[in-house]
């Protein structure tokens, strides 16, 4: 018998953690970046969705889901809670795409949000396993938490499995 | 400058009434390029906190969007969203002929940036007069992608410096050449209560 897997949409500035059988779906990541976070034995994923590098750069810091670096933490505390263990966590990376720009500093938004995540991820430690990010198109995030296929569609640029 | 959190009902009203008249004149432009009659929805208008605007537009498809940036006293972004069978449409309409094609050529492209132009253009010069105030716009820019991918872009853009922002959602459609389209207004508090101060000019206030 198939199971239908519950799919649960992550917004912008949003997380979830949530037990295996499960597909975390984020629609539309422009220069956005999505990051999962996977525990194999644990079987628990996340997905997080953030649109700012860094809380330290930020004015308004009310809200950490915004931010690649307090995101991160967040994503991993709330994993390590469920019973996971923390160097059994792989990560995968999508979006940070730059779909246009009106000036020079637009172009950087998506690869400094990637270059943060990346940074962050690194110094706590976490692989990232796989990661499809840049160019100028956007992509919709299916990440599946059983088997830990990120599915990342495009419009035009075709649908991948990473 | 103090942050406006949330409008009153006249507050409300008299900004409706503000976009109502850029649409009008909006779409009377596009209504003479065309010489078809266009129909618009009243404008659907909200102060909300700008991580929550792609849960009010929702699209996955690709669309054609034309994006222009807002400068001056009101600073964010315009965009207007066709779908690509309303692109083609229009794009038929104004040129006479029809690229069979399934994507869109230069041509396609320089008709689609210029109608962007021209709607927005008269929208927003329709509301800096009205106002009394200054508003810029960019040179146009248009992508064939995701609505949402567009308007999760726009998001990241504004949400160094923004929390809240004024949206505003006007649809609008020839009917006989089924062409629909919407205009999507993105501006941040500080140039909301701009906005607003040069109402309460106006309405004596």
């Amino acid at each position: 018998m198939d199971l239908v897997k519950e799919k649960i949409i992550i917004g912008i500035a949003d997380l979830a953690v949530v037990h295996n059988p499960a597909v975390l779906v984020t629609i539309g990541l422009g220069s956005c970046v999505a990051i999962s976070f996977r525990d194999p034995v644990a079987k628990f994923g996340g997905l997080a969705h953030i649109l700012l590098p860094s809380i330290e750069e930020s004015r308004n810091k009310d809200n950490p889901l915004k931010f690649a670096d307090t995101a991160i933490e967040k994503a991993v505390e709330m994993m390590l809670l469920k019973g996971c263990v923390k160097n059994r966590i792989e990560t995968k990376i999508a979006g940070g795409a730059s779909m246009f720009s009106f000036k020079e500093a637009d172009m950087q938004i998506g690869a400094r949000n990637v270059e943060a995540v990346r940074g962050k991820l690194g110094e706590m430690k976490l692989p990232i396993i796989a990661s499809d990010t840049g160019g100028n198109y956007g992509r919709t995030i299916e990440f599946d938490i059983a088997s830990g296929v990120m599915l990342v569609k495009s419009a035009f640029n075709g649908n991948k499995a990473i | 400058m103090t942050e406006i959190k949330t409008l009153t009902e006249f507050q409300k009203d008299a900004l409706k009434e503000v976009g109502n008249i850029g649409i009008g004149h909006a779409t009377t432009s596009l209504s003479q390029m065309v010489n078809k009659r266009v129909w618009i929805s009243l404008p659907d208008l909200k102060l909300i906190p700008l991580i929550k605007v792609p849960d009010l537009v929702k699209n996955e498809a690709p669309v054609i969007g034309i994006i222009l940036e807002l400068t001056g006293d009101a600073k964010g972004f315009l965009l207007l969203l066709l779908s690509k069978k309303s692109a083609k449409y229009l794009i038929k309409l104004v040129m006479g002929t029809e690229n069979e094609n399934e994507t869109f050529d230069d041509m396609d492209q320089s008709v689609l940036k210029e109608t962007g132009n021209i709607m927005s253009g008269t929208y927003i010069t329709s509301l800096s007069n009205f106002l009394g105030i200054s508003i810029g716009l960019s040179p146009p820019l248009n992508i064939y992608d995701m609505a949402d991918a567009i308007i999760n872009q726009i998001v990241c853009m504004m949400s160094r410096d923004v929390e809240d922002v004024l949206f505003i959602n006007t649809e609008f459609t020839i009917n006989t050449e089924k062409i629909e389209g919407k205009i999507l207004i993105f501006t941040d508090s500080a140039s909301l209560s701009k906005i607003l101060d040069a109402i309460n000019r106006i309405s004596g206030n």
